[in-house]
């Protein structure tokens, strides 16, 4: 059972983002996300997704209209930006990786530019490069990585600090289908621990294989809102782990009881 | 990057500190030719010596006059024959008491003439011997040196601001992608601009030690130059210590006003202020 304040973690009413007066990134928009959801947000390039997302982290500042997450206004000043994105995980569709620093580097620097120490940081990033299963490439520079390895190197950043709310935008959107299908069984998992996670993708088939609320984006409005009890069976099938056709061996190895032993190792 | 903020600092702290230096000696040099400045004044020709010693101490009393020394015409007489190396002998000397009079601004030398001419105890009507041209030289040269070094010393300065400026900013651009994971991450606005700021302080004493001893290069390859010329001026010793702690703060205070100024908008656009 939810809560009122669960059910309402993520609220935008009659939000509207005007970037200039010829170009309107979001008509108006309201919607309720729930915490512990797994969103999509669906749409052709342009139709306002990722400016939703954005309003979240605030790299976009809404024109009108109210945003708030876990009762919080989103609008909040400059300064504070950080203080909210810390709270946050983001993982960028080109990952956004130092290519001159390591794998384990790459994950540390989040934890360092947030203030913690060298050795907080040290073995916190064994533990959660272990979690998103890269843990063997620990050592690599990125351009060794596949795009799956860094997308994976990606979320682990995000999640070092521990966010209870995850922001995909186009996750998948450099990958080939195997390595979506990977990036979003990890989410899925991320998920099922009780992270928020909301992703903008325009990846359809991944999108209907994972079963979950899909909010389709349309020239800054949203028009249609799918939840899962209303998706079709064949998508239902989707949410069956062992019915999921690509997943890759080595990922599939790790059963969902062992992720939330590893979840919370990390945690302790 | 880097190499290039470093020159750029070095370079324009270099001519600053140049200029900055030569300023220094002019206005030095022309200091001293002021002191040095003087003007003759003769006395009447049988005007007795204790006479001209009084009217010498009513000259020292005069507003702008710095020292006034006499000359016995004997003295003169005698000087006067050797320089011409001739012999006076036989002849009664020609000459009156002489007070020479050093001035301590060369520009009041006119308004002084006018004034000790009207003394009765000098020779008339023309009993003062001084040069107008070299006063009005001198006048010249000391404006020239204080506006034109201002205005290019003003000039220099912006320019060189603006180079470091560009040099930190190209560095910010080069680094924009580590700006902005740094950003998504949530670090702060101030750990963000701390080791940009401080990799613009660095930049800064580096160009400040580098452009201190190009001036010492300079300063050496200078007197090598003069000596080679003449024996008759000496060249004055080169400051280095001073010079390098200068230039050294002077690069570091240039290097964290540049490199603030250049971190402040990008990050500000990172951050996500924009609408």
């Amino acid at each position: 059972m939810s809560s009122p304040s669960d059910a309402n973690y993520i609220v935008f009413d009659k939000i509207e983002v005007r970037y200039n007066e010829f170009v309107t990134a979001l008509k108006g928009v309201s919607l309720n996300i729930s915490r512990g959801e797994f969103c999509f947000f669906v749409g052709k390039t342009g139709s306002g997704k990722s400016s939703l997302l954005k309003i979240i982290t605030r790299e976009v500042s809404h024109t009108s209209g109210k945003a708030t997450w876990n009762g919080n206004d989103l609008n909040v000043p400059g300064k504070e930006i950080p203080a909210l994105r810390r709270q946050m995980g983001i993982v960028p569709q080109d990952f956004a990786l130092l290519p001159r620093k390591r794998v384990w580097e790459n994950v540390a620097y989040a934890m360092r530019a947030v203030g913690a120490t060298r050795k907080e940081a040290r073995r916190k990033v064994a533990q959660i490069l272990e979690v998103v299963n890269i843990g063997h490439r620990a050592d690599a520079f990125p351009h060794e990585l596949s795009g799956g390895e860094q997308q994976r190197v990606a979320i682990g950043r995000a999640l070092i600090n521990h966010p209870e709310l995850l922001i995909a935008d186009e996750p998948t959107g450099n990958l080939d289908p195997e390595h979506s299908w990977e990036i979003m069984e990890l989410l899925r998992q991320l998920n099922l621990r009780g992270t928020t996670v909301l992703v903008a993708s325009h990846d359809v088939m991944v999108v209907e294989r994972m079963g979950c609320r899909t909010i389709t984006m349309d020239n800054g409005n949203i028009v249609s809102d799918t939840h899962p009890e209303n998706i079709s069976g064949i998508f239902q099938n989707a949410l069956d782990f062992n019915a999921a056709p690509t997943v890759s061996p080595s990922y599939a190895e790790i059963s969902r009881n062992a992720w939330a032993e590893q979840m919370e190792e990390v945690d302790a | 990057m880097a190499f290039a903020a470093v020159t750029t600092a070095a370079a324009s702290l270099f001519l600053l500190g140049g200029l900055g230096y030569v300023y220094f000696r002019i206005n030095n040099f022309t200091t001293n030719v002021s002191g040095k400045f003087e003007m003759n004044v003769y006395t009447k020709i049988d005007l007795p010596r204790t006479q001209a010693l009084a009217t010498a101490d009513k000259i020292r009393a005069l507003a702008g006059v710095k020292t006034v020394t006499l000359m016995p015409k004997e003295q003169a007489w005698k000087e006067w024959q050797s320089k011409l190396g001739v012999s006076g002998e036989g002849l009664d000397n020609p000459l009156p008491d002489t007070l020479h009079v050093t001035l301590t601004d060369p520009k009041m030398a006119d308004g002084l003439a006018n004034q000790i001419q009207l003394m009765p105890e000098v020779y008339q009507p023309h009993g003062i011997e001084y040069s107008k041209d070299a006063q009005r030289i001198l006048d010249l040269m000391m404006v020239v040196v204080k506006w034109l070094g201002g205005a290019l010393g003003a000039l220099l300065f912006a320019t060189s601001g603006i180079l470091i400026y560009n040099a930190i900013r190209l560095t910010v651009i080069a680094r924009r992608r580590e700006i902005r994971i740094m950003q998504l991450v949530g670090a702060s606005y101030f750990t963000i601009w701390t080791p940009f700021v401080i990799e613009g302080i660095i930049q800064g004493v580096i160009g400040g030690i580098i452009a201190a001893f190009l001036l010492y290069a300079a300063q050496v390859a200078f007197q090598g130059f003069i000596n080679g010329v003449t024996d008759q001026i000496s060249v004055p010793v080169f400051p280095l210590g001073p010079v390098v702690i200068l230039l050294t703060a002077a690069g570091a205070a240039y290097g964290f006003v540049c490199s603030s100024f250049a971190v402040r908008e990008p990050l500000r656009q990172g951050a996500g202020f924009q609408r």
